[in-house]
């Protein structure tokens, strides 16, 4: 039996820290716990977002998400933003050394859309400076993302929680469109035949990797990569190598 | 970090080196969406990757009012490797006329398990006309997969001591209304519980195994509506014994719907 694991590491870019407006079946997802689940695996990385910033101002979020992620740092946090005072917003993630961002358009207080209109000052920043948002399916209106990298077409998008029924038109749609739009391959995104279909059509670059942390079974993100029938090197690529490159590419 | 045969063979990407059966599988004409795969031989490679030997399989187009069509291509299916695919019989339920040809139809073909599913015609699992598909499974002690979504319980719970001799398959068990599942498993010595749920939340199958039901669940992927690939994952790397797991991906599965000790 070969001795080494099948990738080199495995980078999430989905996990959610902290406590939900519903407290969790389980153990509190805490970094202690979040540790625990990831060291059965090599999920040496993690991109770390707010369970706060689901009900929650970003304020809240991050301030949340720096604490729960603090004395370590193999976990980076994820900078929650608002589209209002794009520059305070930047000093801040400077501050706390973070390279990626994502949005909640769907806040019930105060909902907003992704509109270049809208949301086009955050966006120039994020073009400048290469910062990776990170944005959810199911609060995303297509044609708003469509428009907001129509018109910034070097803005980074990771797609995170892509659904799961099979092939999606609008989503291939989207990434035949926008060449710097990602789409992050988790637990949920069970689709017979996909992986090495999409990395076929748009290149293993396009894809990161992610396990649902607290939510779901990681060992079901694991074996759904390491089984697909992709490659090593797009295994590689998609386990750990797209978004170590995205983060070093940022300028800040 | 110390792991099992089965995590480490699987944080390798080697195929299981144990007896695995995927008790819920669909291919063929009619699924609800596009797929990227739908041959019997991406069925076969997926399977060689994850070492799964054999895969229970319905058609789509059995599930929705076109059981003949189904059977004309799970024939064809069925032969590309009739060692590893085996097929359950499917029937037009809301076309009572139907019913039995259909049913006899797939038995010929050499299926010897049978699957049913609400969403075909809407028809509740106590309308009269599911009635002669359970004698006939009953008639002839074949295991039944059934689709539930947690409401359906209560119409199937009826059926379990009137068809002693049906295997009931609880299909997605746990998706919701877990603590039901469990009941009905746990009260009937003929109700088993299958594990697929492409949401994959973290702890359902350990909840099963805590509550005793280790030789009640059976290891199933959808795929292809969904990806075996995830769905194997949930069970090699719970937080439950090795034997257990091995009961689950493929000894308990082997005793019911293969009629025989693993």
């Amino acid at each position: 039996m070969k001795n080494e694991l099948l990738v080199e590491r495995l980078f999430a870019c989905d996990a959610v820290i902290g406590r939900p407006q519903v407290p969790f079946p389980g153990p509190e997802p805490v970094l202690e716990d979040l540790r625990r689940r990831f060291e059965r695996f090599p999920i040496e990385r993690a991109l770390v977002r707010s369970a706060a910033g689901n009900y929650a101002l970003h304020d809240l979020a991050n301030q949340t998400l720096i604490r729960h992620l603090a004395g370590q740092d193999a976990y980076e946090g994820v900078y929650q933003i608002d589209p209002l005072d794009a520059p305070e917003h930047l000093d801040r993630i400077r501050r706390y050394r973070m390279r990626s961002v994502c949005l909640k358009p769907n806040n019930s207080y105060r909902p907003f859309c992704l509109f270049p209109w809208c949301c086009g000052d955050l966006y120039k920043m994020l073009e400048e400076k290469k910062l990776p948002l990170l944005l959810e399916w199911g609060s995303t209106v297509p044609n708003e993302l469509h428009e907001a990298m129509t018109a910034f077409p070097g803005l980074r998008v990771i797609m995170l929680e892509i659904p799961r029924s099979g092939r999606q038109c609008m989503v291939e749609a989207l990434m035949r469109q926008h060449k710097e739009l990602y789409l992050c391959l988790h637990t949920r995104f069970s689709v017979f035949g996909g992986y090495p279909a999409l990395c076929r059509e748009f290149g293993s670059h396009r894809f990161v990797w992610g396990c649902g942390y607290p939510d779901t079974e990681e060992g079901s993100a694991v074996t759904g990569l390491f089984y697909s029938g992709l490659d090593q090197d797009s295994l590689e690529a998609v386990a750990h190598g797209n978004i170590e490159r995205l983060l070093s590419e940022v300028k800040l | 970090m110390k792991h099992d045969i089965l995590e480490e063979r699987a944080l390798k990407g080697l195929p299981l080196n144990c007896l695995v059966i995927d008790a819920h599988a669909h291919i063929g004409t009619g699924s609800y969406f596009p797929l990227y795969a739908n041959t019997a031989r991406s069925f076969l490679e997926c399977m060689d990757r994850t070492g799964c030997s054999k895969c229970f399989i319905s058609h789509y187009s059995g599930l929705i009012n076109y059981t003949d069509l189904a059977l004309e291509e799970m024939k064809e299916i069925i032969a590309a490797c009739p060692d590893r695919l085996h097929g359950y019989i499917t029937a037009d339920v809301a076309y009572e006329k139907d019913i039995a040809r259909q049913l006899q139809a797939g038995y010929d073909l050499g299926f010897r398990a049978v699957k049913i599913h609400v969403s075909s015609s809407g028809l509740p699992y106590s309308h009269p006309n599911y009635a002669r598909i359970y004698a006939f499974a009953d008639e002839h002690r074949m295991p039944m997969l059934i689709h539930t979504w947690g409401n359906e319980l209560k119409d199937l719970e009826g059926q379990y001591e009137k068809y002693p001799h049906i295997s009931f398959i609880l299909g997605h068990a746990g998706c919701c209304m877990k603590e039901e599942y469990l009941r009905h498993a746990r009260t009937y010595p003929n109700v088993f519980l299958e594990t697929c749920f492409s949401a994959s939340p973290k702890g359902l199958i350990e909840y099963f195994v805590h509550e005793g039901m280790a030789d009640k669940l059976l290891w199933g992927s959808d795929m292809n509506f969904y990806n075996s690939e995830h769905q194997i994952g949930r069970v090699i790397f719970a937080e439950i014994s090795l034997e257990d797991k091995y009961r689950i991906l493929g000894r308990n599965a082997a005793r019911i719907l293969l009629k025989r000790d693993a």
